[in-house]
């Protein structure tokens, strides 16, 4: 099971194999789990968005496309999406976005590179080289799901502003994703 | 609703991309990009980005005890729908083995979309479709005829428990069954060893218990 590749390993969870639910679990906790207090900030709220993450996971596999992207990035999504929901209902304290922003951009243990090997680090140089207030803008849309028009509001900005920042920032980080791709190719 | 130009949408696609639109223009963003390939290759490329920077979120280890709480929500949340029995284990990596297959079709085509396709591996050839329900899509299926020959599909469609039995055609003949399988609130996914009647398949349609067409695709060859 621990060598089975992830989209195997999903199909196997789905078809209601307990050791590969296990063995999927083991996997991608981390990872989910690190997404639920990145975007809550709080360690009871996040098990339960992992928690229930997992149970997505195995009950909609189905909805899981091979040619759109890695099982990692697709249970990841989810927990974020479901963190922006509970964050939205329960209100825990805001995140700070600066601190989010440094979290994301900062190097940190081996493994969570192997998720990632290929872009992880230059995604991570890319982040942490963008102005500050476009790097904060766009972890604020892209983990903690705010519109720009909160983001101007919490930024204290117009909302053109917001939407300048999020757009700029995006099209630095696509410039050193594909700058990367041409250097491997 | 107004839909946007292809330049309005070239710049909502960083905003779409990170799922940082409100309700309204995200419907009137998500409606032009369904009908124009241009904007949807731009806006894969912005995903590409977004998903990226959900990458870049540090693992942290849960609590001790996740695993056990964790394992004990799925199994209080109903039994997912699979086939059961002697075969199932079987089915299980035929179905494991076709998802597989599938990430090699995504690799080798390099491209992003719900386009019918076909796809040599070294054991057979592996077929796939767009389920598509009233012009929508809403599902892939799968036709792999290796040595062990096996369906695999996946659909989201509508709400409510159902059950479905999958057909195979050819040309518009239904030619056999491969089996009837449960919708979980409308959806549901299952591999199953197919009939061994590979030759002139060309599609695959769900039909619920009234004999209604749910469902269909037809694979590419
Ligand atoms: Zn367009």
């Amino acid at each position: 099971m621990d060598t089975l590749p992830d989209e195997s390993l999903l199909v196997a969870m789905a078809r209601g194999d307990d050791e590969a639910t296990v063995a999927f679990i083991r996997r991608f906790q981390g990872r989910v789990f690190g997404v639920a207090v990145a975007v809550l900030g709080d360690s009871g709220l996040a098990e339960d968005v992992a928690q229930q993450t997992f149970e997505r996971a195995w009950r909609h596999g189905a909805t899981f496309d091979p040619r759109r992207g890695s099982v990692g990035t697709w249970v990841a999504t989810i927990a974020r999406n479901l963190a922006i929901d509970v964050s939205r209902t329960r209100r825990p304290q805001p995140v700070d976005p600066s601190e989010l922003l440094l979290l994301c951009s900062s190097r940190h243990n081996p493994e969570d590179q192997a998720m990632s090997v290929a872009t992880g680090e230059r995604m991570r140089v890319a982040l942490k080289a963008l102005p500050a207030e476009q790097g904060r803008a766009v972890v604020l849309a892209g983990l903690v799901g705010m519109t720009a028009s909160e983001i101007a509001a919490a930024e204290g900005i117009p909302l053109g502003t917001a939407k300048t920042r999020i757009r700029t920032a995006m099209s630095r980080l696509r410039l050193a994703l594909e700058s990367e791709r041409s250097t491997r190719a | 609703m107004p839909e946007p130009t292809c330049n309005q949408l070239r710049s909502l696609a960083p905003e779409l991309a990170l799922g940082a639109l409100d309700g309204r223009e995200r419907a009137e963003a998500l409606a032009h990009v369904s009908g124009c390939q241009a904007c949807r290759e731009e806006l894969r490329r912005h995903t590409e980005v977004a998903d990226e920077l959900i990458a870049t979120v540090p693992s942290v280890e849960p609590p001790a005890g996740f695993e056990t709480r964790t394992l004990e929500r799925i199994a209080r949340s109903r039994p997912p729908a699979a086939v059961r029995g002697p075969r199932r284990r079987r089915a299980m990596l035929a179905a494991a083995a076709a998802a597989a297959a599938a990430a090699v079709v995504a690799i080798a085509a390099g491209s992003v979309g719900y386009d019918a396709g076909t796809h040599r591996t070294h054991q057979g050839v592996l077929r796939h479709g767009t389920l598509v329900s009233d012009g929508r899509p809403v599902g892939v299926a799968y036709l792999y005829g290796g040595t062990a020959p096996f369906v695999y599909m996946g659909v989201s469609v509508g709400a409510g428990d159902d059950r479905v039995t999958c057909e195979l055609e050819a040309g518009h003949r239904v030619v056999a069954t491969v089996g009837t399988f449960s919708l979980t609130d409308g959806s549901g996914w299952w591999g199953a060893p197919a009939p061994a009647v590979q030759s002139g398949i060309t599609g695959a349609r769900l039909v619920d218990a009234a004999g209604t067409v749910v469902a269909e695709t037809t694979f590419g060859s």
